[in-house]
């Protein structure tokens, strides 16, 4: 009950005009970008995160977050169309959505990506409403250590799931924790690793990292791929075209609660994410099929699952996010460093300390869920329009963008400079398959984590045995260990080399 | 890749070497706490055994190129424009060096030469309108004034 007056109350401030407008800014600016070959939502968050200086926090995040989800289902605008996914959580969608498209049934296609993920999302959020309050409360109790333990399966799991190769995520995840080392150390007042910049006191900026690991890096692999502009599949989009028929329906129904389920729980894990998700449902999708020899083929049921299941993961995602102020992914990592650019600490206690806030995001993603399916419904060939921008007005555009939010970010040339080498070194990165998600992700948790083991330290004078003698840290470091130890022993027990595979 | 790899994997290890030891000097432990060097220490420590796994994987893998065709000139067009956009933004102004950065990215991207000035122009417009007036974000400006 006490939920439900809590959520009502983040309706007031969910429907206040100037929310209602970042929420639709969002979800508009989301779809484009997620329609973009190569573009996705971590892209999509750290670049127009710019566009929020100077706003309100809890109308910034409102935004940030629309972007998200919009991302998301804007992936499957390229994957029916192009048969080139928007993002990785889309690749699925390309499986059925082109062949709908060449079947000259682009409109189902699209039609049902949007139903499919509005069902997904707005099923989640209703869970998500129930869940996280009390996953934050049951957490209220947890000291140093555990939160200790929590970071490191965080970064742990995301390291080692995330990329081709385990130790490349892991060698990633460390140049962030060493990332998150500069400046001036809290406890001593020591300078760490400055090489006597000034600017360098108050440590690396994530968001300058962010925006040359996802956006400048993006873009200069947008610019280098050779691949001849796709023809785009014939379409006529009107909103008779873009509604299923009963049959479609009947076909995806339980595909489409299945996947927002397992879209959902799969969310919440760190390092798993859209991709992991939508694969799971839409081979679970073709397992369970009455008619699985369709799907590959133009099956609508295969649109249906992964679209649910991706738009579901963006909102388990935020469970980890708000409740134990863990992220568990790239594009939640840069939500993150968001919140506390400004001076929101996700964790249990934002609950408690901004409830006006949660409350109000949390009633967004109800908001928000409507208002991307109407759009698409209504807009949805104007949204296509954006598959037509030339690489180069895009590129173009889009580097200036990041340059000049990077700048706006401290009024400082300095913070361009890290942009621009982290975009180099990001793109040097993705050519050597090392996942940029685990850099961000250490980037944003380190000095928590450092804090949290030196709290924990000073509590047991010392010892580490503090970590083992408390049954969840003990759990939670288990699990932790296994994330790195089980795919380093998988990559080790191949008889090729990870590299050659 | 494999060259690629192992270098990257050297350097790797390097970098963990050099940031265990600057961790080491900084101090490891302070009474009953751990210093500011403590965090450092270990990260080099495991730093350099995940490069070492890193070689190890390595091995036996194909010797294919690092980039695609076209790919470098595209990494150093791009990071080369944005590093000399920093260097003309106290002589031009940010606004015109970004202008001038994003007609450079485009043209070298194969628009015309007409395109290219459209973009430039309509950037300046734009983000002194986003940026300056809207965002209140003061940019250094250059001869021009602006």
């Amino acid at each position: 009950m006490e939920t439900l007056s809590l959520l009502l109350s983040g309706f007031s401030v969910a429907l206040q005009p100037v929310n209602l407008f970042a929420c639709l800014i969002g979800v508009i600016a989301g779809t484009l970008i997620g329609a973009l070959p190569g573009l996705g939502p971590s892209t999509g968050v750290a670049v127009l995160l710019p566009l929020t200086f100077g706003v309100n926090p809890t109308t910034a995040i409102v935004m940030l977050a629309g972007i998200y989800y919009g991302a998301m289902y804007g992936g499957a605008i390229a994957s029916i169309l192009i048969n080139t996914p928007g993002d990785s959580a889309a690749v699925t969608t390309c499986l059925d959505g082109y062949p709908l498209a060449q079947k000259g049934r682009a409109g189902a296609a699209l039609g049902m990506a949007a139903f499919a993920s509005f069902i997904g999302g707005t099923i989640s959020v209703i869970v998500f409403t129930f869940l996280a309050p009390a996953l934050a409360q049951a957490t209220l109790w947890f000291g140093p250590p555990e939160y200790f333990a929590l970071m490191v399966m965080g970064l742990s799991t995301v390291s080692g799931l995330t990329g081709k190769s385990p130790f490349k995520g892991m060698a990633s995840m460390l140049i962030g924790l060493a990332l998150s080392c500069v400046g001036t150390d809290l406890v001593t007042g020591l300078p760490r690793f400055c090489f006597g910049r000034p600017e360098l006191y108050s440590g690396v900026e994530f968001i300058t990292v962010a925006l040359g690991l996802f956006g400048i890096a993006e873009l200069i692999s947008l610019a280098a791929s050779d691949a001849p502009k796709l023809k785009r599949a014939e379409v006529r989009l009107n909103l008779r075209n873009l509604l299923p028929n009963r049959e479609d329906w009947a076909l995806s129904w339980p595909h489409i609660l299945r996947g927002t389920g397992i879209g959902f729980f799969t969310g919440m894990l760190p390092g798993a994410g859209g991709t992991i998700a939508s694969f799971i449902s839409y081979s679970t999708a073709k397992r369970l099929s009455r008619h699985p020899e369709k799907f590959g083929e133009g099956a609508i049921e295969g649109v249906a699952a992964p679209e649910s299941a991706n738009n579901a993961a963006s909102v388990g995602a935020f469970v980890p996010l708000l409740a134990l102020g863990v992220p568990g992914s790239a594009t939640t990592a840069v939500l993150m460093g968001a919140l506390m650019m400004y001076n929101l600490r996700p964790g249990p206690l934002i609950f408690e300390r901004n409830p006006e806030f949660v409350w109000g995001l949390i009633s967004s993603m109800y908001v928000g869920n409507v208002m991307l399916m109407l759009l698409l419904l209504l807009f949805i060939p104007l949204f296509v329009k954006v598959l037509d921008i030339p690489t180069h007005t895009l590129v173009s555009w889009v580097v200036a963008f990041i340059l000049a939010g990077s700048y706006g970010l401290n009024n400082s040339l300095f913070d361009v400079g890290i942009t621009v080498a982290f975009g180099f070194l990001g793109y040097l990165m993705k050519r050597l398959d090392y996942p940029a998600a685990p850099l961000v992700l250490a980037l944003v948790l380190g000095n928590m984590m450092e804090n949290s083991l030196r709290q924990s330290l000073l509590l047991s004078h010392g010892s580490l045995s503090i970590f083992f003698t408390r049954p969840l840290s003990l759990v939670i470091l288990l699990i932790a260990v296994a994330a790195v130890v089980v795919p380093v022993l998988h990559s080790v027990a191949k008889k090729k080399p990870v590299l050659q595979q | 890749m494999k060259r690629a790899n192992q270098a990257a994997a050297f350097c790797l290890l390097a970098l963990a070497v050099y940031i265990s030891v600057t961790g080491l000097a900084m101090g490891y432990y302070e009474k009953s706490a751990p210093g500011p060097g403590f965090l450092p220490f270990w990260i080099g420590v495991f730093l350099g055994l995940f490069s070492l796994g890193i070689l190890w994987e390595s091995r036996g893998s194909k010797d294919e190129p690092l980039f695609p065709p076209g790919a470098f000139r595209a990494l150093v067009a791009i990071t080369g424009a944005g590093a000399l956009t920093i260097w003309l933004s106290s002589i031009l102004g940010l606004l015109l060096a970004l202008a001038l950065l994003a007609g450079f990215v485009a043209r070298f991207l194969g628009a015309s030469w007409s395109q290219t000035a459209i973009t430039a122009a309509t950037i300046t417009v734009t983000f002194y309108f986003l940026f300056v007036r809207f965002l209140m974000v003061s940019f250094p400006t250059g001869i021009f004034g602006i």
